[in-house]
């Protein structure tokens, strides 16, 4: 069975930075965790991943498909940062429907399936709201149920508890880990805090152990 | 009295300041207004607007403004693009040029694209909408690429992970995020478009006439003040209904947030950086051909080349009381924006002042920037009928121009000032008083610094408004005196190469000073920091 995400002797880079050749592998249906310090080039792979940044070199397989060379939005890479980063000129449930509309789904549809995840998310009722009423978490909440609702091959999240406290981080950490094990997704989870990558992940793994 | 913060610590003479742009605001900008609208009621001036080629003029001029801006946006959208997002060398340089535009005098435009253009297109509505795209493109360039140089690239990038393509990103999360900042563009771009006066005397034809040509016409061929006061009501009727318009589609929605210095590094991919290069060099190109056409135009004469023009414009109508020459009408330039240079600093720096020191400082630096809505023409009109006679009549004193002048300049002088003060953290002032300074001492221990430095950069670009400002000056120069738009627009409406020769030298020399004074403003505004011209 192909792994849900590997990288094979990736080469990343960022402004003059180059990275050594990196190799992950993620299997289907588990949580991966990369520890790592602040700007040790965590999110730079993460976005080479996901095909906003190219590879210097390597190659990124998502399924069975190498995907190094296909742009961000073929690649069926999801992608969840810091700040949920809400479309604020459209609602809660059009923000969560805007991956299936780019798919093909009238945009009726797209709300109707948005209004079903935002319940998964215990956000009943939040569909018509603007996104400036959110609290932070409800907010990273649709941003995650946004990230999923295309149907992912597989979810990145880049640190995407840190800008909350302490309290909501590991409750919502807790939340998201089940979360994604109930849908059998695959992920990859970037965070500095080896507490919080106990909490979500199935295999934490060294930013330094993954680069040769 | 106060502002609130300090009030005691305020000197007396800061609690007043006030009075003086009130009260020149209100002789020279209310006062004639005033006197514009009661001409217009009291005389049969009204009956122009049941004139059907009145109405044919204005819907004309609202198409070739609505088209002047959207080429405008068209070629200005991409290029605030590439210069105020990616971060690549000559990116300064690209940006600097791209502003060159907007402080050349309109009249020296007009003759730049005629230098260009004039033998491949006649005059009329094509090259009027180019002119008018080429002034215009600064305005694009600044006030969207202002917003956009602060745009969350991460935006962009979750709609990329969502399945989005470039342009359905650029449409469903850029556009929204840049709509206020293209809007208020816009609504610029298109009242200047539609108040334009030297572009349509210089290059346009019958197809082109705008309200403001036909105020000039009204009051300099056919003496009608009535008639030209009520198209001046006429067209700031349409301005207040633009701007009123502009201001509901702006309305705040819910914005990305933006990020400080959000300049994006070069993409990786040859395409991209390729696309990025030939923008940038395209726009760079876009703004220096007029300018070079102009160049040679003002060393060419139909036996080759030539330096004649440039030792001519001493002696080309030296002697005739009727025009005077160039250089008398440069020294006449210079004077007049010296004088509003000093009136224009001191109303504008008064105003933004009376912000800090006065509860309705805010009202009357608001009302300071009416003129800003206001065309040059009926400005000038105004002026014109308000003071240009007996009893009261101005015109004589030679001090009518530079003081319309100093009304078009003076929201841009209060945009310079106001931000600059209000950078300082107003602690200084109250540190200063418990040192034993005295409320005049500690204001200027405070201000004193970066007032000074503020007053002259403003001073410097109300010199440079002064220079090339065409509308008002046409209704209120005398025939001995002109200014040296006024001068390059008659040199032209006269037959011979050497007319258009030493016109070509005089926008040259005029694009040369109001560069210098540009440079000097942009000099003193990074020694100050807070400060920026406002374009």
């Amino acid at each position: 069975m192909p792994y849900a995400l590997r990288t094979d002797h990736l080469v990343v880079g960022y402004d003059g930075w180059v990275s050594t050749p990196i190799t992950l592998e993620v299997e289907p249906g588990t949580i991966t965790a990369i520890l790592g310090p602040s700007g040790c080039g965590k999110s730079t792979l993460l976005s080479t991943i996901a095909g906003i940044r190219e590879a210097i070199s390597g190659h990124v397989i998502v399924g069975d498909v190498d995907v190094t060379h296909i742009p961000a939005h073929e690649r069926s890479v999801g992608l969840v940062f810091q700040e949920p980063l809400l479309f604020p000129n459209y609602d809660v449930a059009r923000n969560v429907g805007y991956g299936l509309e780019r798919q093909g789904v009238s945009r009726s549809a797209a709300r109707a399936r948005a209004l079903e995840l935002l319940e998964w998310v215990g956000l009943v009722g939040y569909g018509d709201r603007s996104v400036d009423e959110l609290s932070g978490g409800q907010a990273q909440r649709v941003a995650l149920v946004r990230a999923l609702a295309p149907n992912p091959a597989i979810l990145l999240l880049d640190e995407p508890f840190s800008a909350l406290d302490v309290d909501l981080r590991q409750h919502l950490a807790r939340e998201v880990a089940e979360l994604l094990r109930g849908r059998g997704v695959a992920a990859v989870h970037v965070t500095h805090d080896p507490a919080e990558a106990e909490a979500i992940a199935d295999h934490v793994v060294r930013f330094a152990d993954i680069c040769e | 009295m106060g502002s609130g913060d300090g009030a005691l610590n305020t000197p007396r003479w800061l609690r007043g300041i006030w009075v003086i742009p009130l009260a020149f605001l209100l002789v020279f900008l209310a006062l004639p207004l005033v006197v514009l609208i009661i001409r217009t009621w009291s005389g049969d001036g009204w009956r122009i607007l049941a004139n059907a080629s009145t109405w044919q003029i204005t819907a004309l001029a609202t198409v070739q403004a609505v088209l002047s801006t959207v080429l405008s946006l068209a070629v200005g959208l991409p290029i605030a693009a590439v210069v105020s997002r990616y971060s690549f060398r000559g990116r300064a340089l690209a940006q600097a040029l791209v502003t060159v535009p907007f402080v050349m005098p309109t009249v020296v435009v007009a003759l730049a694209f005629r230098s260009l253009l004039g033998s491949a297109l006649p005059q009329g509505f094509l090259i009027v909408v180019l002119a008018h795209a080429y002034v215009n493109l600064a305005v694009v360039v600044r006030i969207v690429g202002s917003q956009w140089s602060q745009h969350d690239d991460r935006y962009a990038r979750v709609a990329q992970t969502l399945g989005a393509t470039p342009l359905t990103v650029f449409r469903t999360v850029t556009l929204p995020y840049l709509r206020s900042s293209i809007i208020s563009s816009s609504v610029v771009v298109f009242i200047f478009s539609f108040t334009s006066l030297g572009i349509i005397v210089l290059l346009g034809d019958s197809s082109t006439r705008t309200l403001e040509s036909q105020i000039l016409r009204r009051t300099s061929v056919l003496l009608d003040f009535p008639a030209a006061a009520a198209l001046a009501v006429l067209q700031l009727i349409v301005i207040c209904i633009v701007i009123a318009l502009g201001a509901v589609a702006s309305r705040k929605r819910g914005q990305q947030k933006p990020v400080r210095n959000a300049l994006l590094s070069m993409p990786t991919n040859r395409a991209s950086r390729t696309a990025i290069h030939l923008i940038a060099v395209c726009s760079c190109a876009i703004v220096l051909l007029p300018v070079f056409a102009l160049l040679i135009a003002s060393v060419r004469s139909n036996s080759g080349l030539t330096t004649q023009w440039w030792t001519s414009i001493n002696a080309i109508d030296s002697g005739t009381t009727r025009i005077g020459s160039p250089v008398a009408s440069l020294a006449q330039s210079l004077q007049f924006a010296l004088i509003t240079g000093i009136v224009a600093s001191l109303v504008g720096g008064c105003a933004a002042l009376a912000v800090l020191a006065h509860r309705w400082g805010r009202f009357i630096a608001l009302f300071a920037i009416i003129p800003l809505g206001i065309s040059a023409a009926t400005l000038g009109l105004g002026m014109l009928l308000a003071f240009g006679r007996p009893p009261v009549d101005l015109r004589a004193s030679g001090l009518l121009i530079p003081l319309a002048h100093s009304l078009v300049a003076v929201p841009l002088v209060v945009a310079v000032i106001a931000p600059a003060l209000r950078g300082i953290d107003p602690r200084a002032r109250e540190v200063a008083a418990t040192l034993g300074a005295r409320p005049t001492r500690a204001f200027f221990t405070a201000y004193g610094p970066t007032l000074r430095t503020v007053m002259l950069a403003a001073g410097g670009l109300a010199c440079a408004v002064s220079l090339g400002e065409f509308g008002a000056a046409s209704f209120l120069a005398r025939t001995g005196a002109p200014t040296v738009p006024i001068q390059i627009v008659r040199l032209l409406s006269r037959p011979g190469e050497q007319s258009y020769g030493v016109a070509a030298v005089m926008s040259l020399i005029l694009i040369a000073l109001t560069l210098v004074l540009v440079l000097v403003v942009d000099r003193l505004g990074r020694r100050n920091g807070a400060l920026r011209p406002a374009h």
